[in-house]
């Protein structure tokens, strides 16, 4: 996979989104041609534009492209796979992937160099507590098998 | 008999309204660049408004719900790439219909030999219906796995599927996915409910499974291919609809305020997007056609 696009470095954060308001305001408000403001207002606010952004920015990071870039094919296939082998309780590993976001999408003291340090670090760590999970689960019927 | 009765009358409703959605300023939005692209256009339009009543019976056969169709119906007539492609001469409305024609019939008919005719007139009339396929036309080159692999996250990402589409280069929507973005849970309810019929998962594979390698295969990639399953999308659209629906039956006054605060969400995106169509999409392709025009 390419090397880590650029688009993604430090671009879609809290910062970005707000400086981009203005913006999508003033475009909004020149197309709509400013004969109907109350119209123009409905659609066109900052609640709803940061909103958009934000959701946006939400899914960026869970993104299967982007993941692909940050590590190889083979690890999201084994995560995917593996997601719908481990158990019910089991599957709480995967809860960071939810809150991973927020890591970047909130400016923090952190590099965005370093955040997907950490990001890669978990991806990376989350196979081995799989494999330990299925080799556990395996284990335990085969024991039950024998008895 | 009153069920069948009221089916053909929630199909009937649903087809004549989508005829004022697809034709009304067929001429004017997107702007009209020559007079001969009406007509294309309005071939387009007339495949996919075919495509609604097709959605409306699969939908009753997987689920046994009108409710389910109807939303079904509802979604794919404003899913933003289906509005995009059925108001331009586009190449892929054809081949959704036969795709969706095809899926139904295998879906309702029973009879071996039928599905079997069924199939080679499929695969006989894809050339007829999607001639500038990629395979037909000859690529130059192969891709190679790191292409392919590449394409193929680019079609499941959540960019794609629900923030930015640009499979149709200049004309394209661009800021909006496949699907809008507040649908985003009525989709993951709506996957996990069909990925629990095993039977149906078979055919439903192959809806989106199909498009899809030919799409990642492509080596000048585009991702148009991937629209022959929009009707796909919306059936699972309608599905997470049902769902949704179902649970805020049973549910607690707060949980019950959350999904009437979603359902606001929704009607607002659908607002937006029917603004942004309507206006904002036609003086963007104005402005760049000129700029095209000036410079190039």
């Amino acid at each position: 996979m390419e090397k880590l696009n650029l688009y993604f470095r430090g671009v879609c954060d809290l910062f970005s989104i707000r400086q981009d308001l203005p913006h999508q305001l003033w475009d909004g408000a020149t197309a709509d041609g400013g004969t109907n403001l109350l119209g123009t207002r409905l659609i066109h606010n900052k609640i709803m534009i940061i909103t958009t952004h934000f959701f946006r920015c939400y899914s960026l990071p869970l993104d299967l492209f982007f993941l692909g870039q940050l590590t190889s094919v083979g690890i999201i296939v084994f995560l995917t796979v593996g997601f719908f082998l481990v158990s019910r309780r089991q599957r709480f590993f995967y809860l960071p992937f939810l809150f991973i976001p927020f890591m970047f999408i909130f400016p923090g003291n952190w590099s965005v160099e370093f955040k997907l340090q950490i990001y890669r670090y978990y991806i990376h760590l989350l196979p081995m507590v799989v494999a330990a999970c299925l080799l556990i689960a395996i284990v335990q019927r085969r024991m039950r098998y024998a008895k | 008999m009153q069920n069948k009765m009221g089916n053909f009358l929630t199909i009937l409703s649903l087809t004549v309204l989508s005829f004022f959605w697809h034709y009304y300023l067929l001429g004017g939005v997107p702007p009209l660049m020559s007079r001969e692209v009406l007509f294309g256009r309005i071939i387009s339009a007339t495949f996919s408004i075919l495509v609604l009543p097709l959605v409306f019976i699969l939908g009753l056969r997987l689920t046994q719900s009108r409710v389910a169709a109807f939303f079904s119906v509802f979604w794919l007539v404003f899913m933003p790439w289906h509005v995009e492609q059925s108001r331009l001469v586009s190449p892929v409305t054809a081949i959704t219909f036969s795709t969706t024609l095809y899926i139904a019939v295998l879906l309702t008919v029973q009879r071996r030999l039928l599905r079997f005719l069924a199939t080679v007139a499929y695969i006989y009339f894809i050339p007829i219906t999607y001639p500038t396929l990629w395979i037909f036309t000859g690529p130059d080159y192969f891709i190679d796995i790191p292409g392919f692999l590449k394409n193929s996250f680019l079609i499941i990402s959540s960019n794609f599927l629900f923030f930015e589409n640009k499979a149709f280069g200049s004309g394209s929507l661009k800021v909006y996915g496949v699907m809008l973005w507040s649908t985003l849970p009525l989709f993951i309810f709506g996957l996990s409910r069909l990925m629990a019929n095993a039977r149906l998962t078979r055919i439903i594979r192959l809806w989106f499974l199909l498009p899809f390698f030919l799409a990642a295969m492509n080596p000048d990639y585009t991702g148009m291919e991937v629209f022959v399953s929009t009707p796909l999308f919306a059936l699972i659209l309608g599905f997470g609809t049902l769902t949704l629906i179902e649970e805020a039956k049973r549910l607690p006054s707060l949980k019950f305020l959350l999904l009437g605060t979603y359902a606001v969400l929704i009607a607002y995106s659908l607002m937006e997007f029917t603004h942004y169509y309507g206006v904002h999409y036609p003086v963007r392709i104005i402005k760049e056609t000129q700029y095209a025009s000036r410079h190039f």
